[in-house]
């Protein structure tokens, strides 16, 4: 039988190759790790608008009014532009609003991209869509690997138990010989046309539901009045705050999100992007009652049930505003329009102290 | 003569195992579907 180690000098080789595996985090740590700002954009264009978050971080400059961060039900539940345009007409100046997401849920990643973007620019307000049961599990986001690298941040690790450590160290392990590249060269250049796409997620815009025929539905939404949008304490008889908690790992993030609010001095509130499954509900299922959760008691939820924001929509036509558990823009529209008058009213009240309208 | 499976010292086969076992135990906490992803979409 050929030996599986045929010599001294093999043994050694190997146990170099893997010892330099398994510990490259640390190693390209002491060394210096590559610029952050060029994380994003090693995320393959096939898994998440990686590049678009990038620029809107690091490229970008100057203040942002509010900023959305969350999972891909947000950016297709929210026409930023929309907000952005009513903003802009309420404040009687140019409003910036921008968004960050990646593809899956998880909060590690919205406090990472939270984290990022408080750093480099100033933010007036901060809105985030919290986790539905789309999050399966409790361990480091899917994409993890890629944005999570040895060394950064560790005060928002510090208080990780040993298993949730290493659950991360081996997304670092996973992730190493791709940060190691951008030593070497930068990440290869993504059209920007192509970017801005990624950032909309424009080609599910016209799409039916699971595959079906797309029908243009109207986008007008029903009066819904604005204090009703609001969430007034986990007893809200609009909202249901008791669905499956988070387990410790994402809820540890939910806190660790709440401070960061607190540390940049940014008002924080989180918003609910209804999913196909909620149809008919008159109430509006959040898997925790969040304000506890991250920490900030007086955060505010904007959120519709169901019921309220498609009374008007025949039952046999609600799926027409969704292409999956995601709106198409039937419904990014109608919902963008229900939703943006709290958004804007909350605006007011959290930046400019005004009560709401 | 049995046929020897390695031909190395000992000392370095052991570290060796030890080395292939941590790699082994990492993945145990890796999040599965990041290797799915990886797979799927031959990320790296």
């Amino acid at each position: 039988m050929f030996p599986a180690i045929w010599s001294n000098r093999h043994a050694v080789a190997l146990i170099l190759v893997l010892a330099t595996l398994l510990t490259l985090p640390i190693l390209m740590s002491v060394v210096g790790l590559p610029p952050r700002d060029r994380v994003y954009s090693g995320i393959r264009v096939e898994t998440g608008m990686g590049p678009f978050d990038e620029k809107q971080i690091f490229e970008e400059k100057g203040p942002v009014d509010i900023l959305f961060v969350g999972s891909s039900l947000m950016v297709r539940g929210v026409d930023m532009n929309y907000v952005q345009q009513q903003l802009s007409a309420k404040l009687g100046r140019p409003a910036k609003v921008s968004y960050l997401s990646l593809k899956w849920q998880g909060l590690d990643m919205q406090y990472m991209l939270m984290h990022d973007f408080l750093a480099h620019h100033k933010v007036g307000m901060v809105m985030m869509d919290m986790p539905t049961l789309a999050l399966i599990g409790d361990s480091p986001h899917i994409q993890a690997y890629r944005w999570m690298r040895w060394g950064e941040f560790p005060v928002s690790t510090a208080g990780l138990s040993f298993r949730q450590r290493m659950a991360i160290y081996g997304a670092e392990v996973l992730g190493a010989p791709r940060q190691l590249v951008n030593y070497i060269r930068p990440n290869r250049l993504v059209d920007p046309q192509q970017v801005q796409k990624l950032g909309s997620q424009s080609e599910y815009a016209s799409v039916g539901y699971y595959g079906g025929p797309f029908v243009e539905e109207p986008r007008t939404p029903p009066a819904i009045p604005v204090e009703s949008i609001f969430s007034r304490g986990e007893a809200d008889e609009n909202f249901d705050f008791k669905g499956l908690p988070l387990g410790p790992y994402h809820q540890y993030w939910a806190r660790q999100i709440g401070l960061l609010a607190q540390q940049y001095h940014v008002p924080f509130a989180m918003v609910h992007i209804p999913e196909d499954t909620e149809k008919g509900m008159n109430r509006v299922p959040e898997r925790m009652y969040w304000p506890e959760v991250i920490g900030i008691p007086s955060a505010p939820i904007l959120g519709i049930p169901s019921a309220t924001l498609f009374r008007d929509t025949p039952a046999s036509e609600v799926q027409n505003y969704y292409y999956d558990q995601h709106f198409n823009d039937n419904g990014k529209e109608f919902f963008t329009r229900a939703i943006t008058p709290a958004v804007l009213a909350l605006y007011a009240r959290e930046v400019h102290g005004n009560t709401i309208q | 003569m049995a046929t020897q499976s390695s031909k190395a010292n000992p000392f370095l086969v052991g570290v060796l195992f030890v080395l292939c076992v941590a790699a082994i135990t990492l993945t145990l906490f890796i999040t599965p579907d990041s290797l799915s992803v990886n797979l799927v979409y031959q990320a790296f």
